[in-house]
């Protein structure tokens, strides 16, 4: 094919996905969810077969349309209802109670020791100071979130001047 | 126009997008994502596949086999990592200290290829502009830096208000015997 109708292809394809990103919301081509990512790679994917004439323009909106479609209804269907939301995504689970792990939560997670160290130092908590956490869960999007005990909370404001306007 | 080809071929997405579906939800949630490189790598196989089996030039089964030995190949992997034996150094490296009590670890950076101005704005993102206040920075499996902050150099938290040092308090409770608590 010549570089002219390669260039004109291409813009075509720019355009059309800029528009179904922009007709789909920010949600769906972003790195939220791991579905997210792989949808990314797949609509990249299927350009390059177009730009070099192998598959037809018709062809490749039908094949782009559609995965976004997926995608765009499965999260309408996690929005709504809530048992779809689980079934899609999963649920946070919570790996460590009151400083101590749970090991039979994080072997659900596939996630050892080692990876439970590294998670937990990313929130820069050494293993002196793992009694200070209360719970921690790996959630949807496989980071950890931790919840302190009630007097290891960051300080506010408040904690020093009591009586501050709105609290 | 062919309608037949362009109803095949959105059937065969739609059955692409399912099978990715499933095939992440069984994998967990660790395994795709940016948790590691080679995590990373998995996705992008997978991402990288679907194309001929979406415009048909390979068939379903071809494609579908593809698909889950390379899912099964990670999930393997996963577990194998998770029994160690030293095989989570092989698959996903190990971290590397960067700084050490406030001073930068040579060989740390020598090992990563980093320079003093890449730890240093890394370590900006963390909200850290003195060295000093590093007790240990790793540069972790997935790429991101953790910092641990020496004790001095920590946020305020609730209980240090209460007129405790960090080492009266244990456990769940605070000790009220401790000499500077106020209760």
């Amino acid at each position: 094919m010549d570089p002219g109708r390669i260039a004109v292809r291409a813009l075509v394809a720019y355009a059309y996905l800029l528009f179904q990103t922009r007709v789909t919301g920010k949600r769906v081509v972003s790195q939220a969810t791991p579905i997210d990512l792989i949808v990314s790679l797949i609509v990249g994917d299927l350009i390059d077969d177009m730009l070099w004439g192998e598959v037809s323009a018709a062809k490749f909106a039908c094949a782009v349309g559609v995965i976004m479609a997926s995608e765009v209804l499965v999260k309408l269907g996690a929005h709504r209802w809530t048992w779809f939301h689980k079934l899609v995504n999963g649920s946070p689970v919570a790996v460590m109670h009151d400083g101590a792990e749970d090991r039979r939560a994080l072997r659900g997670e596939i996630l050892n020791e080692q990876d439970l160290k590294h998670l937990l130092r990313q929130h820069g908590i050494e293993d002196a100071k793992r009694d200070e956490v209360r719970t921690a869960y790996v959630e949807t999007d496989h980071h950890l979130s931790v919840i302190p005990r009630p007097d290891a909370e960051v300080a506010q404001k408040e904690d020093r001047w009591p009586g501050l306007p709105g609290s | 126009m062919d309608w037949q080809e362009l109803g095949l071929t959105a059937a065969r997405a739609l059955l692409v997008y399912a099978a990715m579906l499933l095939v992440i939800r069984l994998l967990g949630k660790r395994t795709i994502g940016n948790f590691t490189a080679f995590d990373l790598l998995i996705a992008l196989m997978l991402g990288e596949v679907v194309d001929e089996i979406i415009y048909g030039d390979v068939t379903l089964l071809q494609g579908f086999t593809a698909i889950m030995v390379v899912a099964l190949a990670k999930y393997v992997t996963s577990w194998l990592t998770y029994w160690d034996h030293g095989l989570n150094r092989f698959f996903e490296g190990k971290p590397t200290e960067l700084v050490r009590n406030g001073e930068i670890v040579r060989r740390g950076l020598r090992h990563e290829l980093m320079n003093e101005k890449e730890v240093m704005a890394a370590l900006r993102l963390q909200g850290v502009t003195d060295l000093r206040e590093v007790k240990l920075a790793m540069l972790e499996v997935d790429g991101l830096l953790s910092v641990i902050r020496h004790q001095w150099a920590e946020p305020l938290q609730k209980y240090d208000l209460h007129g405790l040092k960090p080492d009266d308090v244990a456990g769940d409770e605070i000790r009220t015997d401790a000499p500077e608590a106020i209760g």
